[in-house]
């Protein structure tokens, strides 16, 4: 028996004797459980096309409602992995001008998102380590009464899944999840190197319209943080803007004269 | 090895290598202004071409299933670390998609662990 399988038996042992021995993250305040986002679409999805249905889902909720999954399969979809990469997820939704947010892996993370309005993208593995079955769904509420998770979920419109098992499922893919949001409003939930570090591989990704909407949100938002505004200027260079790049690593040097990359950035494009 | 390679030094490799491609350009993006403000000592750099890295996700596409043409374009939406960390990782990568393939006792033991609650795998799809 290879040590993975050990460990997983033994651990159903453990489950058998006492009911729960997988550790999550603490529920959260369930008693201040966020109103259902009812209005998330649904888009029931294909054989293995989950990563498409959960992303057109988002997508389509923050404004893109012209999408579909059938339209984004072909950039999404891995035919010989019969599924979604989550590198994928991100890249498609900036291709598509949304800054893909993920959050902060927990329960609470998951109540915030959802309490500003913001469905919630998870990757699950239903099955286990050994026999994983990766899945994409879409949280869009949290059931107090019936201590439920509300899933747009394969089939189904609204699956409600336990919370203890849902945290399982969630647990295994180290409680990745992600929301996206249009460039110019930035949740209220967003911590600025969240929202900096969504938004920067826009630029290398020839997405740097959305890369230099999304820094001057950040600059208007958080004006006192020097990435930010260093990020800004890094856009501006990136669309060949270099005099208005240069102001704006002056303003985060002035900010943080630490900041070298500025600096670093300032000399390299000095006048001759 | 293998488990070493993965978890150190590939790593590492995709953590230097945006820093060192774009600064060989001159201008550092904001990819890698992060991740050197993440860790500002990490200064044992290799260099890793994106171009490189790129051709390497394209040629992996491919072999996955997907017609070169939309490759060229999943790969172009890709950022410079994003396209090495594919390049490193695509084999492993979680793919999420459903596809379960049991037969015999393992799905026998599947029914077991559903029915205690540490797998969702009959209901959920």
């Amino acid at each position: 028996m290879s040590r993975c399988a050990w460990r997983s038996a033994t651990a159903l042992a453990v489950v058998a004797l006492s009911g729960c021995a997988l550790r999550g993250p603490a529920p959260g305040d369930l008693a201040q459980a966020p109103a259902e986002l009812a209005a998330t679409p649904f888009f029931e999805q294909r054989v293995d096309h989950c990563g498409p249905a959960a992303l057109a889902t988002l997508l389509v909720d923050s404004g893109r409602t012209e999408l579909t999954p059938d339209a984004l399969s072909p950039v999404l979809f891995v035919p010989e992995r019969a599924g979604t990469l989550r590198t994928e997820l991100l890249a498609v939704s900036r291709a598509q001008g949304r800054v893909p947010l993920t959050i902060n892996g927990s329960m609470d993370g998951l109540l915030a998102a959802l309490d500003a309005g913001y469905p919630v993208l998870v990757l699950q593995n239903l099955g286990v380590r050994w026999i994983p079955r990766w899945h994409y769904a879409v949280v869009v509420g949290v059931d107090a009464e019936r201590g439920t998770v509300v899933l747009r979920s394969g089939r189904e419109p609204r699956r409600h899944a336990p919370i203890d098992i849902f945290l399982r499922t969630w647990a295994r893919s180290d409680y990745w999840g992600m929301v996206v949001s249009a460039p110019d409003a930035a949740p209220p939930f967003a911590q600025p190197l969240q929202w900096l570090r969504a938004a920067a591989p826009a630029e290398s990704a020839g997405q740097t319209g959305l890369a230099l909407a999304a820094f001057t949100t950040a600059v208007t938002r958080w004006p006192e943080l020097a990435l930010a505004h260093a990020a800004l200027g890094n856009a501006h260079y990136a669309m060949g803007d270099t005099a208005q790049a240069r102001r704006y690593w002056q303003d985060a040097l002035r900010l943080n004269p630490d900041l070298q990359t500025a600096r670093d950035n300032l000399a390299a494009t000095a006048p001759d | 090895m293998k488990h070493l390679l993965t978890r150190f030094v590939l790593p590492l490799l995709v953590a230097t290598f945006a820093w060192q491609s774009t600064a060989m350009a001159g201008v550092v993006g904001t990819e890698a202004m992060l991740q050197a403000e993440a860790a500002p000592h990490a200064d044992d750099r290799q260099t890793i071409d994106a171009m490189l890295a790129r051709d390497n996700v394209r040629a992996q596409m491919q072999a996955l299933g997907i017609d070169p043409a939309v490759a060229e374009e999943r790969v172009a939406g890709l950022s410079d670390a994003e396209a090495a960390h594919l390049a490193a990782n695509i084999e492993d990568a979680a793919a999420g998609g459903d596809a379960l393939a049991v037969v015999g006792v393992v799905f026998v033991v599947l029914l077991i662990l559903e029915a205690v609650g540490v797998t969702d795998v009959f209901k959920a799809i």
